[in-house]
């Protein structure tokens, strides 16, 4: 672990002398096959004070890697610009910090980071952004994040002061706190989000660059999940008080799907989706069954992989035509004939069809709520079935039909943009493949 | 490569149902409590219907390399072909529910891709129709899944002999019908006739309405008598429902898939009265000869200029002799016709429903669906070679040669299969023992019908009143699926986007937002005259004071 943060420092040093952008990429590409010879399971965490892994935060890492990769490689034209240096920075910074939250035993360090993963992201919404409504979405950003996370603050001091520690796996109260309680869980909900407090996300996705709305789709979100789930032996005295987010989730994953099939911008339409398929990794953290935990893990990782993957396919539409409106970018299956096999496949595997992570992730969420109740299965049931609506929407919008008339000329697609593409898709197969690593 | 594949298959059937053997491999991915395993199973049933599969896509594909002639993207459609049937392997091959879903998920997905292969719109709108009705399959199975997991094991033969699958059932049945188009789900199947002809003929033969019919042939054992009951009100509602709807439909390729309906109506009648086998049989039987009425039926359409209206055509006989032939066996054996491959199982099943206890509401409705069967079979016959056309085309379009060679191997089985087929393993049923009156009922039947058909073909045509709408747009079934679902949904959608997504926006982020700047824009302004801030200030601190002194 120190070998691993030792090379943060290497690559900061690299940067900040001058080196290109690839070499720095293809070095944390180097040391990205190490994590896999690291072998974790759920319960256990390697002993040591301050950094301390386990399965779910060595998977979120892993995604956090993969998802910089690929969100460093798909802002090229950034990166050949004159700010890329500063864009570097801020992207490495904004790593780092994730890295570091997604390790760390300590609650109040864990606070730390989850605060100050908001000051890069906010610098690249508002910087690379390309509207003037950036600023507001900025604002939502930062002002729905701070508004949970100040009492937060003031909860982990109570907690010191009842616990007398704040590494995670001494948790043990012995006596209720409410108050603590809605402190802590209400400032995670908003960062996952869940459904009544969601709407900073449609608006810092519209708003935000690709790359950061490639990292905030894929990492950002799980940050609440990743969350929830290290809480969780605080949370378990609460189980009477966790009914009321699990309803709110599972109604709110019902009525996003149904917003989702009225918006008119790509890159909404995608942020809504994710709104409602956390919706599920909420309620499969929240009831406390091991198969809906696994579940929710895997939806995490492969919602991550997949609505990644689908910002960066609209963004190759609002690269060629202008325009994210999906009125606007038709008749792809005439034009990119190939492109379209992408956007087939993505909008699929976001339905949970089989071959990927995603099916495999709703029926154990499905598996695990059953135990809960059973009247959750039609609720599952219809959110899926709105999962497949908005999807062949989204889909059938962009490919079929004719091509908007006044777009004259276009170029076609990069071999990067099918890289980066594939890159997306082979994890979320690949883990489907290998099942067996979530056990 | 298909026709060789399907005649190992084939080689294999002969050899399971001879010996009566059965295979089983199982690839074992995970195993805890909880066994995650990868099985293919092949007994006489899969093989069969594995060979038929291969059979008829080997032909399709043959037959598309002519239909798709002028075709750019070429490619994607024979991919795309080859992956529906790929999907269909598995689905058959698998007894597993996850492996299914494999290839359940697959059909449906493939299938919309097939549908909305042609860019308009209305190809759009019934592409969207059929994939959001086997996404309600999906999600069925997906929760069926689901509960299966906390039972252990996903392979279904480990529950033959389990009683307690209430839910379970009740959802398997549903997904069964959402895939085999029967009453409540039945608007797809008509609106996925905006597929290319050769997908149509691949999905309405053997693929993928059929797919619900097998498992429900796999899973019979798991439906409780009550089930069966409403099975069979369901399917032979359906067989009268689309039997009425083909005698009103003039489109040449809806006259086509409202038969497969009713077939497949039938099929689930016979699956509900327990008679899965030949559920089975009339399956295999069907899909060959419902293959070939396409195939012939595309080629038709192809060379009238993409006409497809059953008025345009007729005199086939002159031009289109050979194919005229065959499609016309394909019909006859459609309606049950005796000694074609149609009749074997159609008029067994029928019989074997005789012998059966069943309420007179079932009897009528079944018979009237076969009288409804042999009523469009004829008018299409009649429409086809006897009428005069409307138009004598000048030049009908080039035909392509060797065309009819792709249906040559359907032509043969659609004659023999049926006459082998019960040959060979349907002999235990064969021993039926009846009244005459109830004998000939079916050929008395028969014979009124061909009589009323040809009286009433030509005189629908001023049948038209809000009756004939009403029985011919599938009871309104075609309504309740676009206008009647989509308004309350969208409007339900549309309001929540407008208010609950605004209202959460405004109360959590928007006041928030609005009054920060509101407090700061006057804090700022009284701040920066210097006079206001030390008259406030002053104010202030007389205030404070005079309080003070109180």
């Amino acid at each position: 672990m120190l070998a691993i943060s030792f090379t943060f420092f290497v690559l900061f040093f690299c940067l900040v002398m001058g080196i290109k952008w690839f070499i720095l990429l293809s070095l944390m590409m180097m040391f990205y096959p190490f994590f896999h010879f690291l072998n974790f399971n759920l319960s256990l965490f390697s002993k040591n004070l301050y950094i301390s892994l386990d399965f779910f935060s060595f998977l979120m890492i892993i995604l956090t890697f993969w998802i910089v990769f690929l969100s460093i490689l798909s802002s090229m034209n950034i990166l050949m610009s004159s700010f890329s240096k500063l864009f570097l920075i801020l992207f490495y910074f904004l790593f780092f910090f994730l890295y570091m939250f997604f390790s760390v035993s300590n609650f109040f360090f864990f606070f730390f980071f989850f605060e100050a993963t908001l000051i890069p992201t906010l610098f690249i919404i508002v910087g690379w952004g390309n509207k003037v409504e950036r600023i507001k979405s900025g604002y939502y950003l930062f002002f729905y994040t701070l508004f949970g996370s100040m009492p937060m603050l003031m909860s982990i001091f109570f907690l010191k002061e009842m616990n007398f520690s704040l590494i995670f796996f001494f948790f043990n109260l012995k006596s209720t706190y409410y108050l603590m309680y809605m402190f802590l869980v209400i400032s995670l909900l908003i960062k996952m989000p869940m459904f009544l407090v969601h709407s900073w996300l449609p608006k810092a996705h519209v708003e935000a660059p690709l790359s950061g709305s490639m990292i905030l789709a894929g990492v950002l979100l799980k940050m609440g999940g990743y969350g929830l789930f290290r809480l969780m032996n605080l949370f378990k005295k609460f189980s009477n008080l966790n009914s009321i987010w699990i309803y709110i989730s599972l109604w709110g994953g019902i009525l996003s799907s149904f917003i989702c099939l009225r918006q008119v911008d790509l890159k909404s339409i995608i942020a809504f989706s994710s709104v409602s398929h956390m919706s599920l990794v909420i309620v499969g953290i929240l009831i406390f069954c091991y198969s809906s935990l696994i579940g929710s893990l895997m939806l995490m990782v492969s919602h991550g992989l997949c609505s990644s993957g689908l910002f960066f396919l609209a963004n190759i539409l609002y690269e060629r035509s202008g325009s994210r409106s999906i009125f606007l970018n038709k008749g792809l299956m005439s034009m990119f004939p190939s492109l379209s096999i992408w956007w087939f496949i993505f909008c699929a595997f976001n339905m949970a069809c089989p071959p990927s992570l995603n099916l495999i992730s709703e029926i154990f969420l499905m598996n695990g709520l059953i135990s809960w109740s059973f009247l959750f299965v039609f609720f599952l049931m219809f959110i899926s079935f709105l999962g497949g609506v908005y999807n062949l929407f989204l889909f059938s919008f962009c490919n079929h039909g004719s091509m908007y008339s006044s777009i004259f000329f276009f170029n076609s697609c990069y071999l990067i943009e099918y890289f980066i593409l594939y890159m997306h898709f082979f994890p979320i197969f690949f883990f489907f493949m290998k099942l067996f690593f979530f056990f | 490569m298909l026709y060789f594949a399907e005649f190992f298959f084939f080689f294999f059937y002969f050899k399971m149902i001879i010996f009566n053997y059965s295979y089983f491999f199982s690839w074992t991915m995970m195993n805890s409590s909880f066994s995650v395993t990868f099985p293919l199973y092949f007994d006489f049933i899969s093989c069969m219907f594995m060979s038929m599969v291969l059979l008829i896509s080997g032909s399709i594909i043959f037959y598309s390399y002519f239909y798709m002639d002028s075709e750019i993207y070429k490619t994607r459609f024979f991919f795309l072909m080859l992956l529906f049937v790929v999907s269909m392997i598995f689905l058959i091959l698998c007894p597993n529910f996850f492996c299914m879903l494999l290839g359940w998920d697959g059909l449906g997905l493939i299938s919309y891709c097939l549908v909305i292969y042609y860019q308009n719109f209305k190809s759009f709108s019934s592409g969207m129709i059929t994939a959001l009705t086997n996404r309600v399959g999906d999600v069925f199975i997906l929760a069926s899944i689901a509960m299966f997991f906390s039972m252990g094991s996903w392979s279904y033969m480990n529950y033959v002999f389990s009683l307690n699958l209430t839910w379970l059932s009740i959802f398997f049945l549903i997904a069964s019908l959402t895939k085999s188009a029967q009453i409540p789900f039945s608007a797809w199947l008509p609106a996925a006739m905006a597929a290319p002809t050769p997908v149509s003929s691949l999905v309405h033969s053997s693929t993928l309405v059929t797919a619900g019919v097998y498992i429900m042939i796999r899973f019979n054992y798991f439906l409780s008598e009550n089930l069966k009951f409403f099975l069979l009100f369901i399917s032979l509602l359906t067989m009268v429902m689309s039997g009425i709807s083909g005698v009103f439909e003039y489109d040449l390729k809806k006259i086509i898939a409202l038969s497969t309906l009713s077939q497949l109506g039938f099929m689930m009648t016979s699956i509900s009265l327990n008679l899965s086998n030949l559920a089975f049989f009339h399956l295999v039987t069907h899909a060959s000869f419902k293959a070939l009425l396409f195939m012939c039926a595309g080629m038709f359409i192809h060379n009238f200029f993409d006409n497809q209206d059953i008025r345009f055509f007729g005199l086939m006989n002159k031009n289109f002799s050979f194919s005229l032939s065959m499609f016309n066996v394909a019909n006859l054996s459609l309606c049950g016709f005796p000694f074609l491959s149609g009749f074997f199982s159609k008029d067994l099943i029928l019989e074997l429903f005789l012998l059966k206890k069943v309420n007179t509401l079932f009897f009528v409705l079944i018979f009237l669906g076969t009288f409804l069967t042999v009523f469009y079979t004829f008018r299409l016959i009649y429409f086809l070679s006897l009428k005069n056309p409307f138009y004598y085309p000048l030049e009908i379009s080039n035909k392509k040669l060797g065309i009819e060679y792709s249906m040559g191997f359907l032509f043969l089985f659609s004659i023999f299969l049926g006459f082998f087929g019960s040959l060979f393993f349907f002999f235990p049923y064969n021993y039926v023992v009846l009244p005459i009156t109830l004998k000939v009922l079916v050929l008395v039947l028969c014979f009124f019908s061909i009589f009323f058909c040809i009286i009433f073909s030509s005189s629908l045509f001023c049948f038209n009143s809000k009756i004939s709408l009403f029985l011919g747009q599938m009871w309104f079934l075609y309504f309740l699926k676009t206008d009647f679902l989509k308004f309350p949904f969208f409007n339900f959608s549309f309001k929540v986007s407008k208010s609950l997504n605004g209202f959460s926006e405004l109360f959590f982020g928007f006041y928030l937002y609005k009054y920060l700047f509101f407090i700061s824009s006057v804090s700022n302004k009284y701040l920066k005259s210097l006079f206001s801030f030390f008259f406030f200030m002053f104010l202030y601190f007389f205030f404070v004071f005079i309080f003070m002194n109180l």
